[in-house]
């Protein structure tokens, strides 16, 4: 086995983007007061990990400092195993900042392990993340070897032990007092540990230790849990500064977008519904739930919608990150299209309807349909049935939607129908319908209530 | 100066009056007489404005046109003056599917909805009340729907005079059973006053009234028994 070991050393930065910004900037864990990450230009002042927050203050006034914030740089860590999974099988995640690969098998399809880790390091070259990295028979011993800055990818034994004897106690995984057990023995090198066989080691650490540095040596491989890509989308992402225009939001949401249009395109899926969570300083968080008629993958469509949606949406704190989640993934259909059928012209509607009811909101676009009651009010239902019907000669072509007092004098042409119905609800009516042409030519659809007064309902446009 | 007239004349909006102008397709409105003065119906592509008031039957009138041409591309209603009544556009023949009725909170919203119909290309028709609308924004619809092979069908309520580039202008007036109808404007035709259509868009009580006369006639029998 042959096992990659890459160890981000500085993901919040990378994640943040402020290694392109060229100014000093670190990480800071508040919980244990030590500068964690740095990047090249605070390391060049001076600031390293370990440091407390006043000794890189000192050093470096002008310090970016960025909260260390462990599960957003899991997330990010699962999204980079995300991206590399479309190019390798068998990546274990290890949290917080560290992912190894499997080399040895995907030679199969690459030709040779060099080959296998150009694909890897350039499908990581988008992400612009910086990594140390090593190569060698087990995660154990790649981790000690990339914490050792090894920086290279050994294929055969030799140069991995001979690598692995450069290395230092340090480098190993252990915790304080088994260090201080291994300095007791007197053991001060790596080498000189790794010479140590399993029975003398036994009589002096406990199983686990053991089967840690067995797997160092590799006489032992572990099992590992493997990476299995997610099945639903969610993404966070930080906003640089604080935003209180939606219009500013776009190009975070294109980003998102874009992530998502990956996701779906190797699933071979589309969504109709994606949410988008504002997190804001003080206030609750907002959610937006942004809708399309017909499942879509395409970052273009889907940005079209969701612009629309924000440009109605009034901020009333400034936003300082975004999630984006897509929970109900749906399949492509492609087999039911017919190539006959107007396919672009479905799809183009139901495009059209998205839009509009983006921006107007849903129930202001509507495809009305018959509704299955003689009230004048609920004849037409968006989403009705649509049964033929035979009593609708005398109805008007547009219906105000709520009658008008009679003001205009007029003469009566046709009627009387009367309704009498709705005794099953609150709403029910006792009406006499006429058809008036008033002074002016116009058609309308007037009425009489029970109290004799008489109201406007429809025009015969 | 031959020259110059004879490039005026490749124009395609130029022509002379002895000629027939490049025919655009057209949509019949099944009213034989209209039909003839705007040369052979509304056309299939462009803006068309009708000046007339809410309920003298301006929508019956035309309804032929809106229902010619492709079934399955969308006619779609834009700021109507209330709920298009769906069992009235049952009856007359509009497919329950491919009918939109939009209603905007206002003017400028109906008219980004009318531009975002005409540019998607699946329209067959946009039929749009707006009250009050400048040169500039009804050259932008008509641009939208020439270039995308639209109707763009405007319903105005007031008399407004100022001449919009549309490549159709009618003006509807009831007149004693039927309407009234000018021809303001029309691209390639001429204009012509007082177009007489009839239309009984309404059902009356002619038949009640008809039968009551019939029984007036026949009381002195029944008062003669009495």
């Amino acid at each position: 086995m042959l096992w990659a070991y890459l160890d981000f050393t500085q993901l919040t930065l990378d994640l943040s983007g402020s290694e392109r910004a060229s100014a000093p900037a670190a990480v800071y864990n508040e919980q244990e007061n030590v500068i964690v990450q740095r990047c090249a230009e605070a390391a060049k002042q001076g600031i390293m990990p370990g440091m407390g927050l006043a000794q890189a203050a000192a050093l470096c006034p002008d310090v970016t400092i960025t909260v260390y914030v462990r599960d957003k740089e899991v997330e990010h860590l699962h999204s980079l195993a995300a991206r590399l999974y479309q190019i390798a099988s068998d990546i274990v995640v290890i949290t917080p900042a560290a992912l190894a690969i499997r080399l040895d098998n995907l030679c199969h399809y690459y030709g040779s392990v060099a080959a296998t880790w150009k694909a890897i390091v350039s499908e990581l070259a988008p992400m612009s993340v910086n990594f140390a990295y090593a190569s060698s028979w087990s995660v154990e011993c790649a981790r000690v070897l990339a914490k050792a800055n090894c920086n290279d990818i050994y294929t055969d034994k030799k140069a991995i032990s001979a690598a692995l004897k450069k290395c230092q106690i340090s480098h190993l995984d252990l915790d304080h007092s088994q260090r201080s057990t291994l300095h007791r023995v007197g053991i001060f090198t790596l080498e000189r540990l790794l010479s140590l066989s399993v029975s003398e080691l036994g009589k002096r650490f406990n199983n686990q230790t053991i089967r840690y540095l067995t797997a160092v040596r590799g006489d032992a491989y572990p099992t590992y849990l493997l990476y299995r890509p997610a099945e639903r989308f969610v993404r966070h992402k930080d906003v640089a500064y604080e935003i209180e225009n939606t219009q500013h939001l776009l190009p975070y949401i294109t980003a998102l977008l874009e992530d998502l249009a990956v996701f779906l395109r190797l699933r071979n899926k589309v969504v109709s519904d994606l949410s988008i969570n504002l997190y804001y300083r003080d206030q609750a968080a907002t959610t937006v739930l942004v809708r399309s008629a017909v499942g879509l993958s395409n970052v273009k469509q889907w940005l079209d919608i969701a612009s629309l949606q924000l440009e109605n949406i009034s901020l009333d704190a400034p936003v300082i990150s975004l999630r984006l989640c897509a929970d109900e993934l749906q399949e492509h259909d492609a087999a039911n299209q017919d190539f006959f059928q107007d396919r672009h012209q479905y799809f183009a509607q139901k495009q059209l309807m998205s839009r509009l009811q983006a921006r107007l909101g849903d129930h202001n676009v509507i495809v009305p349909a018959s509704g299955n009651d003689h009230r004048m009010e609920r004849q037409t239902e968006s989403g009705g049935n649509s049964a033929a019907d035979t009593r609708s000669q005398w109805l008007p072509a547009i219906r105000l939607v709520a009658p008008a007092p009679l003001t205009t004098p007029c003469h009566i042409t046709f009627g009387p129908v009367r309704l009498q119905t709705g005794w099953w609800d609150e709403k029910a009516v006792k009406r006499d319908y006429f058809i008036a042409k008033t002074q002016s030519g116009e058609f309308i659809q007037i009425f009489r209530n029970a109290r004799q007064h008489w109201f406007i309902q429809g025009y015969y446009a | 100066m031959v020259e110059s007239l004879s490039t005026l004349e490749k124009h395609p909006l130029i022509w002379r009056g002895t000629q027939t102008p490049s025919a655009v397709s057209r949509l019949p409105t099944g009213h034989a007489i209209l039909d003839k003065h705007i040369l052979g119906g509304l056309p299939s592509a462009g803006l068309v404005r009708v000046q007339a008031h809410v309920g003298v039957g301006e929508l019956s009138l035309l309804k032929g046109a809106l229902l010619s041409g492709r079934r399955h591309k969308l006619r779609v209603f834009i700021n109507a003056p209330g709920d298009l009544h769906a069992p009235w556009l049952h009856h007359s023949g509009f497919d329950d599917t491919t009918t939109l009725q939009v209603t905007p909170a206002s003017d400028e919203e109906a008219l980004w909805s009318a531009e975002q119909c005409l540019k998607s290309g699946v329209c067959h028709s946009v039929i749009l009340w707006v009250s009050d609308l400048q040169a500039r924004q009804a050259r932008r619809l008509q641009i939208a729907a020439s270039d995308n092979d639209c109707l763009c069908l405007l319903y105005q309520h007031r008399n407004i005079v100022s001449g919009l580039p549309v490549v159709l202008d009618l003006k509807v007036n009831p007149h004693g059973q039927g309407l009234c109808v000018d021809i303001v404007k029309i691209q390639g035709g001429k204009p012509v006053d007082n177009l007489y259509l009839p239309l009984s868009h309404t059902p009356d009580n002619s038949v009640i009234l008809r039968l009551t006369r019939h029984a007036h006639q026949h009381s002195p029998h029944l008062s003669s028994v009495s």
